[in-house]
């Protein structure tokens, strides 16, 4: 039993909150994870039995054991409740149901926030009437009013909304998942997570009608911030603004897809988003101001929350800065009531504060990046650096009168570093004794040079840009598919540049109330700035370090993802019992801990990132996957043996996702056929092929060339002078790819499978019309499978009258079911067991028309349409036939 | 002279009757007439409510065909009367534009 009261070595028990916050959130990981695979209880029994091993003391481990249960029992609790109340319920419990109009009656939550072509309102209702039947209600909604005529831009101006002003707005509500393929993030999900209850877009500022003003002191606050919104745009071109809304303002509706890109590109995306770390970092450099004005720590508490949530209500308030700025008060409370409080402690109660309130949140992506951001600057770089600056600048003194205990190469980067002559001197003048001390000669050589304070500057930088990476591995593959090997460069100057082009952008305009034309000056600083980072950041993913899209496992091994963590804390606690001034040499265990968990870490990063044997195991069989990409097609062809081709990406949306002025919303390519694609382990698509040039079925595809490594691409013709294809060639060109004209007659062989084009006709040029989309059957043994496009009753009675079969078991019939197509005769000729047809949910063109579905039904074939029931899956051997559907997979 | 003597009765009694015809006729002088370019098939008899109007009364509206009036008809019956003639605008495929058009000649009750 230990009688001294020296600090326990142990850094877990030296941080209880910490370990506390760590067994609470594994209850409610079990709890969570226990729907999901009875294997991670199992798991969880293991870790429990193996922290006996570190905790010898009983009472540790039942503390410990009784928070787990707690965590568990809160989660449960939660989740048994509805995860949100009032209006998501009632449309999730089908009461409401998802598209239909109601009229809410609510209060403004916040000012009108100024968008591209409108504004976004965020409602928070309190009454809904639908279908004649009023009844009170709760819930968050966040709807956009198009002002796209002048009409409308009069009416709003006219309407002086503002925050806490009582509307009644009329408008479509909405709560679904459009896109039902795996991988897809699904919609309901991502606004749960964000607390919000539906969507709408109010058609017209004319369903708006102010029923009660109201006045808070947030308003004027509100009224402040879209004024400086409205000047930022008027004053700077369209790609400046952008950044410096988001990153100022967290306002991300200006944003340029290209500046987007870039960023996401470099994983600098971070310091466009107010995020839980910009809100840490922006509340560091307020504490830091603040403790400059006073020593009371009282007032540096008071001062600090003041400005820090005073930033957060002007931002916004949405449920990631509040929750940030939450963490950050827990955390300054820790910080002024203990003068030696460990920042571990306090981040374990911010934590913990958070998982009582919402216990839902620890699988919340948002949460576990900005929780693990920190974690691993104050849990590893923070301390690492303190390490090697006391082993570099270490002279005799009372705290340390032995000199620190560490490897020579360890010691020469230390002192190199932090080594300093000129203290040194200064500080043996103060002694009454004198001594030479040893130092190594490159520790001597750099001491107090100007090239040492950049290498320590850098080092730094270096060392907290690494950590992060680390511990944010794999939730940047599962979340964003993406591994920047530049960000450690990218990091330094996107974050330096963002810093010093709000500056400008600020004084610019406090300096145009006075002079309009210094303020040009300062304006054309912050514009040149971002010019220069993203010329530097798109210098160094295009021409150094190409941006890679990971894929991801699933099923078993995608246990490998939390099981990395494991081998990670093991090396970060080693790394903290490492202490170059105790007064023992280290452990051999302790060291030989540390290299052992580095090894793991290191493999399983190799494999997490080179994802070997990720792709699914090639069958014999040859497979097709009608994907749900709403309005267009796109459907994924396994062939047995493996090779992969994808016919069209799909690529309609409201907007234009694909030019690169407009805002930066991720397409279709992206968000739904590379996730289905990255979800299914591939990196990789042997080829790709275009049936047309239209929108909704070639946008997508351009985006999927510029993820994945595609061997060659297929097309009908070559269609110069449509822009959406032009985009499509430069996409292959800038990959070095050819782009290989196929007509009717040419047959392909892939593994036995065969694949004959049968349209556009030979002899001819192709043009960019529906009737000459590629038409393409592909056939294995006794079964095939034909791929018609958009094409027209005319091809398809060109089809009819050739002597070629077009006999096929099923058919993707072609443009989505419209009445233009699926004449009679090409219904008999193909005679299919299934017809599936790439169609959204709602149409806007009213596709599938009931006349196509009645044609086919009567010939006998069984029509499935990809909206209704997800990704359709059919697949055969060459003799049978199985299909399997997203809402209800192969038993 | 007394006020009511027959002379002074029917004088008063005409000047009263041209009193009368002339405002009536400055009365109808400011009701505003139905221009041609916008609603010439509503004989200006007043606005059309949309909560009772069957379908050859709503198709009588610019911009309204058959497949129009014949929404309207479901949203009623569907989603209940429309407590705004804004609410119009929620009919599918109806927009801002076309509801401008006919705003000055719909009522809702």
């Amino acid at each position: 039993m230990r009688t001294s009261h020296a600090p326990s070595a142990n850094p877990l028990t030296r941080n209880p909150l910490f370990a506390i916050a760590a067994a609470f959130a594994f209850g409610i990981f079990l709890d969570g994870g226990l729907d999901a695979d009875p294997r991670f209880v199992l798991f969880g029994f293991i870790l429990v039995l193996a922290s006996t091993i570190f905790y010898k003391s009983l009472l540790t481990v039942c503390v410990l054991t009784s928070f787990v249960c707690a965590g568990a029992l809160v989660s449960g609790l939660d989740r048994s409740g509805s995860p949100m109340t009032g209006i998501a319920q009632l449309m999730d419990k089908g009461w409401i149901k998802s598209g239909d109009p109601v009229r809410v009656r609510g209060n403004l939550d916040d000012h009108p926030q100024l968008s591209v072509g409108g504004v976004f309102l965020s409602v928070s209702a309190d009454r809904i009437k639908y279908k004649r039947e009023r009844i009170p209600t709760s819930g968050t909604l966040r709807m956009f009013l198009a002002t796209d005529s002048e009409a409308s831009e009069k009416c709003l101006k006219d309407l002086e909304l503002t925050v806490g002003d009582q509307v009644r707005i009329s408008a479509r509500l909405k709560r679904e998942d459009s896109f039902l393929n795996p991988g897809t993030v699904s919609t309901i999900d991502s606004l749960n997570r964000r607390g919000i209850d539906a969507t709408a877009t109010i058609k017209s500022c004319f369903l708006v009608k102010k029923t009660g003003d109201s006045v808070s002191i947030l308003s004027f606050a509100y009224q402040f911030r879209e004024a400086l919104t409205q000047r930022i745009i008027e004053t700077h071109d369209r790609r400046t603004a952008g950044i410096v809304l988001a990153s100022l303002l967290g306002n991300k509706n200006f944003l340029t897809k290209n500046s987007g890109d870039t960023f996401r590109e470099n994983n600098t995306f971070h310091v466009l988003v107010i995020s839980g770390l910009h809100i840490t970092l922006i509340g560091g450099l307020i504490l830091l101001a603040v403790r400059r004005l006073t020593s009371n720590r009282r007032a540096q508490f008071v001062f600090s929350n003041a400005f820090l949530w005073a930033y957060a209500a002007l931002v916004g308030l949405q449920l990631p800065v509040f929750r940030a700025a939450l963490m950050y008060s827990v955390f300054l409370l820790g910080y002024t009531a203990y003068r030696e409080a460990s920042p571990l402690n306090s981040l374990g109660a911010s934590a913990l504060t958070i998982l009582v309130w919402r216990p839902a949140d620890l699988f919340n992506p948002s949460f576990q990046l900005t929780f693990m951001s920190i974690l691993a600057i104050i849990g590893f770089a923070f301390p690492l650096i303190k390490k090697v600056r006391s082993t570099g600048a270490w002279m005799p003194t009372a705290k340390h009168p032995f000199p620190p205990i560490a490897a020579k190469p360890v010691r020469i980067v230390a002192e190199v570093l932090y080594w300093s002559e000129l203290r040194w001197s200064s500080h043996l003048k103060k002694q009454n004794w004198n001594c030479a001390i040893e130092k190594t000669a490159a520790g001597r050589y750099f001491a107090d040079t100007l090239a040492q304070v950049w290498a320590k500057r850098c080092f730094e930088i270096g060392v907290v840009s690494f950590s992060v990476q680390l511990f944010l591995l794999p939730l940047l593959i599962l979340n964003f598919h993406r591994f920047g090997t530049a960000s450690l460069f990218a990091n330094l100057f996107a974050g330096a540049a963002v810093v010093a082009q709000n500056f400008f952008s600020l004084t610019g305009l406090a300096v145009s109330l006075v002079n309009i034309e210094a303020a040009r000056s300062f304006v054309s600083m912050s514009a040149g700035i971002t010019d220069l980072s993203l010329f530097l950041q798109d210098s160094l993913s295009h021409h150094l370090f190409t941006p890679v899209r990971i894929p991801v496992y699933t099923g078993f091994f995608a246990l490998i993802y939390p099981l990395y963590y494991l081998p990670l804390a093991g090396f970060v606690i080693c790394a903290a019992i490492w202490n170059p001034f105790a007064l023992q040499v280290p452990r051999k265990s302790v060291r030989s801990a540390a290299y052992c968990s580095l090894i793991f870490v290191a493999g399983l990063a190799a494999l997490m990132l080179f994802h070997p044997f990720s792709e699914p195991a090639p069958e014999a069989r040859l497979r097709v996957d009608f994907l749900d990409v709403g309005q267009g097609d796109s459907s994924l062809v396994t062939f047995p043996g493996g090779r992969t081709l994808l016919i069209d990406g799909g690529g309609q949306r409201e907007f234009d996702a694909i030019d690169s002025e407009k805002r930066d919303v991720a397409g279709i390519g992206e968000k739904v056929v590379s996730e289905f694609l990255w979800e299914k382990g591939y990196s990789t698509v042997d080829f790709v092929l275009s049936t047309h040039p239209d929108a909704d079925h070639i946008n997508g595809l351009t985006e999927v060339l510029a993820n994945f490594d595609v061997k060659k691409v297929f097309v009908g013709g070559d269609f110069t002078g449509v822009g959406e294809f032009e985009r499509f060639k430069a996409a292959a060109n800038e990959k070095g790819l050819p782009v290989i004209i196929i007509s009717e007659g040419m047959v392909l062989d892939f593994g036995g499978a065969k694949v004959s084009v049968l349209n556009p006709p030979q002899g001819r040029i192709a043009k960019a019309d529906n009737d000459d989309s590629l038409v393409l059957l592909i056939t294995l043994n006794a079964r095939s499978f034909l791929f018609t496009g958009d094409i027209g009753t005319r091809t398809e009675k060109r089809l009819c009258d050739s002597d070629t079969s077009i006999a096929a078991d099923v058919v993707k019939v072609a443009h989505h079911g419209s009445r233009t197509s699926s004449s009679a005769c090409f219904v008999e000729r193909t005679n299919a067991a299934y017809a599936i047809i790439p169609v959204g949910k709602n149409s806007p063109y009213g596709h599938p028309h009931e006349e196509v579905l009645n044609g086919w039904e009567k010939e006998g074939s069984k029509v499935f349409s990809v909206g209704e029931r997800g990704t359709v899956s059919v697949s055969t051997d060459g003799s049978d036939l199985r299909i399997e559907f997203f809402d209800q997979p192969f038993r | 002279m007394t006020l009511l003597s027959p002379k002074t009765f029917c004088n008063f009694t005409r000047l009263s009757c041209l009193t009368l015809i002339l405002l009536s006729n400055a009365c109808t002088a400011d009701s505003p007439k139905p221009r041609s370019g916008i609603g010439g098939a509503v004989a200006g008899k007043g606005a059309i409510n949309i909560n009772t109007a069957d379908k050859p009364e709503l198709m009588r509206l610019p911009g309204i065909g058959p497949k129009t009036a014949e929404k309207i008809l479901f949203h009623r019956a569907e989603f209940g009367p429309f407590e705004h003639k804004a609410e119009l605008i929620l009919v599918d495929g109806f927009g801002e534009a076309q509801y401008l058009k006919l705003m000055h000649l719909v009522k809702t009750e």
